[in-house]
């Protein structure tokens, strides 16, 4: 069979445009569909614009418009079929902090102590045992005996570390997630170090009376958003 | 030459089919090799064969190369794996609803004339 030339081609292409064809791998398909019947129609002895014309009668008025739309739903059913799957996807990815977030409000839930407790002085308003003025107590004091275990209140991250002879004296914080801190004052020995990871029940420390102090207690308080709280809410007593 | 109605639910059959006897084939030939084999009692026409090979590609069953023959495109048509699973199922599949549909229509008269020899 002999092939079409450049120019026949060219001029079976401009008429499938005229049809109103877009250029694209369908017109370039259908393109060399209409070739091969023209070339087979030539093989057999018709002139090349008859050959042409039998060839174009195989797609009657309306059906290149017909196959181009239809094909183009095909496409665009899978082109919106992926769109779909990729927003799906990337609304997962962005909303996998918020669920990191949601996941990691964490409040202290268990006493600082195990064992007995006995506080000696609540949170809120107090007379200050060594100023001997009425103080807002930000915590809550435990009395133990010198040693006596620390246990970090919730999972967290130890943030800060402390070590001076007034005060808090030897103090541990602990940031629990984004709005809950807890804080550890007056301890004998730190066992844990900044930016360590530590567990609800972990113990971090021990009772002493390193800083402004009368005698071994431990100082504890609960920071909601920067806040001071009344510990006595986040245990069961 | 059966009607479009007829053919309309196995052209994916016959295209798929096709292809895994020949292989790799571009829409002229199909077109060709059903007219020739059917004696051209079936005639897939173009505007029914390319929206069926362009399903069969969105579905994956097909996948597609182009080559340039001459001065021309020519696009070839081939069996994916699960084209290949497809066209087997689908086949089986038809020759159920034949069975069944003898069952309808021709062969309760044919297992009568059975049962009376």
């Amino acid at each position: 069979m002999n092939w079409l030339s450049d120019t026949q081609v060219a001029f079976i292409e401009a008429r499938l445009a005229e049809r109103g064809l877009r250029d694209g791998e369908l017109r370039n398909e259908l393109l060399d569909h209409l070739c091969c019947v023209v070339e087979e129609q030539l093989a057999v002895g018709y002139p090349f614009a008859q050959a042409v014309e039998i060839a174009f009668a195989l797609f009657p008025p309306g059906t290149l418009k017909r196959i181009e739309s239809e094909t183009d739903s095909i496409t665009l059913q899978k082109k919106t079929i992926m769109k779909a799957t990729t927003l799906f996807v990337f609304s997962l990815l962005l909303s996998i902090p918020t669920y990191l977030w949601v996941w990691q409000i964490d409040p202290p839930t268990i006493a600082p102590l195990a064992g007995p407790l006995h506080i000696t002085s609540g949170f809120g308003e107090r007379m200050h045992p060594l100023r001997k003025v009425k103080l807002h107590h930000r915590g809550v004091d435990f009395r133990a005996p010198y040693g006596t275990p620390v246990v970090a209140t919730g999972d967290g991250v130890v943030a800060k570390v402390e070590r001076q002879p007034t005060g808090y004296g030897n103090r541990i914080i602990i940031r629990h997630d984004e709005q809950f801190q807890t804080s550890y004052g007056q301890l004998a020995e730190i066992q844990v170090v900044e930016g360590q990871s530590v567990k609800r029940g972990e113990v971090i420390g021990t009772v002493g009376s390193s800083g402004d102090s009368t005698g071994p207690h431990l100082h504890y308080e609960v920071m909601k958003d920067g806040q001071a709280q009344n510990p006595e809410a986040y245990f069961q007593p | 030459m059966f009607s479009n109605q007829l053919l309309k639910g196995h052209l994916q059959t016959i295209v798929l089919q096709l292809l895994t006897d020949r292989g790799r084939m571009y829409g002229y030939e199909i077109s060709q090799a059903v007219k020739s084999m059917t004696a051209e009692k079936i005639i897939l026409t173009e505007g029914a064969l390319y929206p069926t090979l362009h399903k069969l590609r969105a579905q994956g069953l097909v996948r597609t190369e182009v080559l340039v023959v001459g001065k021309r495109r020519r696009k070839y048509y081939e069996l994916t794996p699960a084209g290949r699973e497809a066209s087997v199922s689908r086949v089986r599949e038809f020759f159920e609803f034949v069975q069944t549909m003898q069952l309808l229509l021709g062969g309760r008269g044919k297992s009568t004339d059975h049962e009376l020899a």
